[in-house]
């Protein structure tokens, strides 16, 4: 390793960082580190933990589904003895709100943005570090007392008097203590929580948009930014402006809880046979401001996994990305509208039908970039040379899962149709298109995409194509079927929905999902394996196992602290795979057009880190 | 290919704002605060508006000249800090240091009043736990008015101590050119928690 010769005319730094020797201790480097890839792996890491918390959570939804108020061997005797093995409904109250929680705010948020948003950005612009280094770290150290209050809510009153509002927390019940007994503390935890939430990732947000605004290479213009970093990029803005106004509104809660204002209960309120102390508060108004945040936080979920897939689908099939400004304008044009659609969430909470029909309309448009987006990967492929790599199964598989969980969104988006399905299973089958087909597609291709680049080795493939399939498979097993159940008419969010005898029939379909669950979770531990078995036992990656374009792919791998060994130059855009000018089918960004002449192509996926500048 | 390719025969130049990351920062953040802060004001409206007729008249719960004069003295803590700016610049770091000096006074002297005006309401028993529900608007006053006062004068706070530091390292080691980055961008936050109060003194102490 050389020290970084930055000339200040053409070149500012971005962080306080250069490429250096690294001489730190442990703890510096990997607890209190402000490197962004080592915060990029924490937040991987605690991602990672969360997701099987997450993940065994909804086991437990499925156990009471399929087999309501049956003892549950072993584990029920252990958890319920004073109900003797059988799960109690403020139990199932407290898994929905959880399994919600832990998987929105502590899995795919911090996985994307936390990890992804940390790991790539710098190095795809050719930045040393974030703009805020020491911002950065304490942006992954406030998520701990978010962790923490989660973990209170969970167990520090029983695990029978966790929070029961749903991850929604719509108010009176999760304003008035009394109307969920035994969930008082609990719920006070779980808005400290998301409050911490809210503050690390406006951190992260601003130290993201900062840093691509004001630390790209020279040479790398906005449209030449890879379209993950763009993703990534417009995502910061869309978390910074609408997650404020959910953490005004977690405080406003969290007093109607503590000091006894009254912003969301109204007057005249009875729970239990007795009248609450509310006056002339608004429910409404939790529900305006929790989606005006908690709407484009759908965005925020999927919009970087669909950067990383646009990614992935132009590099393992060798072409262009088709259309890279129209993808840029259809994200900025999804950013833009998700400000104004968060209504179609509350059209059965009573709206003047106008305000509706405006919210249907700007919810329909935004079907209109997602196409573009749709085709445009479509268009990518079509006529490519498609390697079928893991990285790639799993951008297709986003892609097709995207396509269903999309028309349902389309069917949710209109009055008459949501009017019927409103708290369904079909919500339930359509958002976990989105989110677990979706998002969690987009973290797979991710995290199998950047692997070598992260942790200098191969994950294995034919694991990585053995988690694929089962995960593809049962995921749909479960989440096609609930769009089943919800048709039928089976809510959500009731610990037993066959009390009502029209529902009965739905048990053999309940026990069919139930089934294919175990099979997706059962799936993720091959990725788990996989993931932490090939830290030690992966084939050792060269910089540029892909042959990829953009800049991570010039830094060694594991890129080093300071990433690059002198500050890269860009010629050209990201994805230009297959291109004439070039002897290979690839064309990276940060060979000159002179140096192009003399490039022996495949010189830079040797697998030995540090053996010197390309430049 | 679908892609034109497009090659450059000179090196290529830096493509970052003429702008200071920390500055560019500050004014994301700013944006940020704009939307916590409209929350808070807009559940103020809307409640207010849904119970107009139980709404208590200003004149009985805030006294205007108090919060007039905080509001001058906020306007006056703005003035003193685009001035300490100015002698930054022009390298009169004595002159910057006593006007952040008053600076830090004058957030001190608004945090006062607003402490004796709280202290008012507890005296008067008008806290959201107290005022019985026979008086709606009152209980929901006292709640909106706590929030976004109270967490407006938290940012006067973090204000204070972003003064203090600058004021530390003034009389101990002493103020540097490169300070004037630092008054720089705590003055275009000091003078948006200014404008915060703009808003919030009409909304409070006059209509």
């Amino acid at each position: 390793m050389t020290t970084l010769v930055t000339s200040e005319e053409t070149y500012r730094p971005a962080g306080e960082h250069h490429a250096h020797v690294d001489k730190r201790g442990f703890i510096s480097k990997y607890v209190f580190s402000t490197d962004h890839k080592i915060i990029a792996m924490q937040f991987y890491f605690s991602s990672l933990v969360w997701l099987f918390v997450g993940g065994l959570l909804a086991m437990l939804i499925r156990i009471q589904l399929a087999w309501p108020w049956e003892r549950i061997p072993w584990l029920g005797e252990k958890l319920f003895a004073s109900t003797a093995g059988q799960m109690p409904p403020e139990f199932y109250t407290m898994l929905f709100t959880m399994h919600g929680t832990v998987m929105i705010f502590l899995v795919i948020i911090p996985w994307l943005l936390g990890a992804f948003g940390n790991f790539l950005i710098p190095l795809q612009i050719g930045a040393p570090d974030m703009a805020f280094p020491r911002l950065n770290m304490l942006s992954y150290w406030l998520m701990w007392p978010a962790f923490f209050f989660f973990a209170s809510s969970f167990v520090l009153q029983g695990l029978n008097n966790g929070p029961a509002a749903g991850w929604t927390s719509y108010p009176p019940l999760s304003a008035v203590p009394s109307a969920a007994p035994g969930s008082g503390p609990a719920q006070t935890y779980w808005i400290l929580g998301v409050t911490f939430v809210g503050i690390s990732s406006m951190m992260g947000s601003i130290n993201y948009m900062t840093t691509v605004i004001n630390c790209r290479a020279p040479g790398m213009t906005f449209f030449r930014m890879p379209l993950s970093t763009w993703a990534l990029f417009i995502t910061a803005i869309l978390q910074a402006f609408a997650l404020p106004v959910l953490t005004a509104a977690g405080l406003m809660l969290l007093a109607d809880r503590v000091i006894g204002s009254s912003f969301f209960v109204p007057e005249d309120l009875w729970i239990n046979g007795e009248q609450t102390k509310g006056v002339g508060g608004s429910p409404l108004l939790w529900q305006h401001l929790f989606w005006f945040y908690s709407h484009p936080a759908v965005y925020i979920m999927i919009l970087p996994a669909m950067g990383i897939v646009s990614e992935v689908i132009a590099t393992h099939s060798r072409k262009p990305v088709f259309g890279y400004r129209p993808m840029v304008y259809s994200m900025i044009s999804i950013c833009a509208l998700g400000f104004i659609v968060w209504g179609h969430h509350m059209y059965t909470s009573g709206m003047n039908p106008v305000l509706g029909t405006a919210f249907v309309v700007s919810t329909v448009l935004i079907s209109v970039p997602s196409a573009i987006k749709t085709f445009n990967w479509l268009g990518t492929m079509v006529g490519g040379t498609i390697y079928l790599t893991t990285p790639m199964l799993h951008a297709v598989g986003f892609v097709s899962l995207f396509i269903i969980g999309g028309l349902g969104g389309i069917f949710l988006a209109v009055t008459p149709i949501d009017v019927q399905v409103h708290d369904t299973y079909f919500i339930v089958g359509h958002f976990h298109y989105v989110l677990a087909g979706g998002s969690l597609f987009g973290i797979f291709a991710g995290v199998t995409h950047w692997y070598p680049k992260m942790f200098g080795r191969m994950m294995s493939e034919f694991w990585g194509k053995v988690h694929f399939a089962m995960t593809f498979f049962f995921m749909n097993g479960t989440f096609l079927a609930m769009h089943q159940l919800g048709a039928a008419g089976m809510p959500r969010r009731i610990a037993d929905p066959t009390q009502y005898e029209f529902l009965l029939h739905l048990i053999p379909l309940n026990k069919f999902i139930t089934f294919m669950a175990f099979g997706m979770g059962l799936a993720q531990t091959i990725f788990l394996i996989n993931l932490l078995g090939s830290l030690v036992l992966g084939k050792r990656s060269g910089r540029n196992p892909w042959h990829a374009n953009s800049l991570e792919w010039l830094a060694s791998s594991p890129a080093p602290h300071g990433n690059f060994e002198s500050v890269p130059l860009v010629y050209r855009g990201p994805h230009e795979f297959s291109s004439p000018e070039s002897p290979a089918d690839y064309l990276p960004q940060w060979l000159s057009p002179a140096e192009v002449k003399h490039w022996r192509p495949g010189e830079d996926d040797s697998p030995v880190s540090n053996k010197g500048g390309l430049l | 290919m679908a892609h034109a390719i497009t090659t450059e025969a000179s090196p290529p130049v830096s493509t970052a704002l003429p702008v200071s990351n920390g500055k560019l920062a500050i004014w994301l953040f700013l944006g940020t605060e704009v939307m916590f802060f409209t929350g808070l004001i807009g559940a103020y409206i809307v409640l207010r508006i849904s119970n107009a007729d139980t709404w208590p008249n200003h004149h009985d719960v805030l006294h205007e000249p108090i919060g007039a004069f905080n509001t001058f003295v906020l306007i006056c803590s703005s003035v003193t800090v685009v001035l300490a700016h100015q002698a930054i610049l022009q390298g009169k770091s004595a002159r910057c240091l006593w006007l952040l000096a008053v600076t830090f006074l004058l957030g001190f002297v608004f945090l006062g009043v607003k402490a004796f005006e709280y202290a008012e309401k507890f005296h008067h028993h008008l806290l959201p736990w107290e005022i019985s529900a026979e008086h709606p608007g009152w209980r929901l006053w006292s709640g909106t008015y706590f929030m976004m006062t109270g967490f407006h004068a938290l940012h006067v706070l973090v204000g204070l101590f972003a003064w203090g530091w600058i004021l530390l390292v003034g009389a101990t080691v002493g103020l540097r050119p490169s300070h004037a980055h630092f008054v720089e961008n705590a003055g275009i936050y000091w003078h948006f928690v200014d404008l915060v109060w703009i808003f919030l003194f009409p909304l409070l102490y006059l209509m």
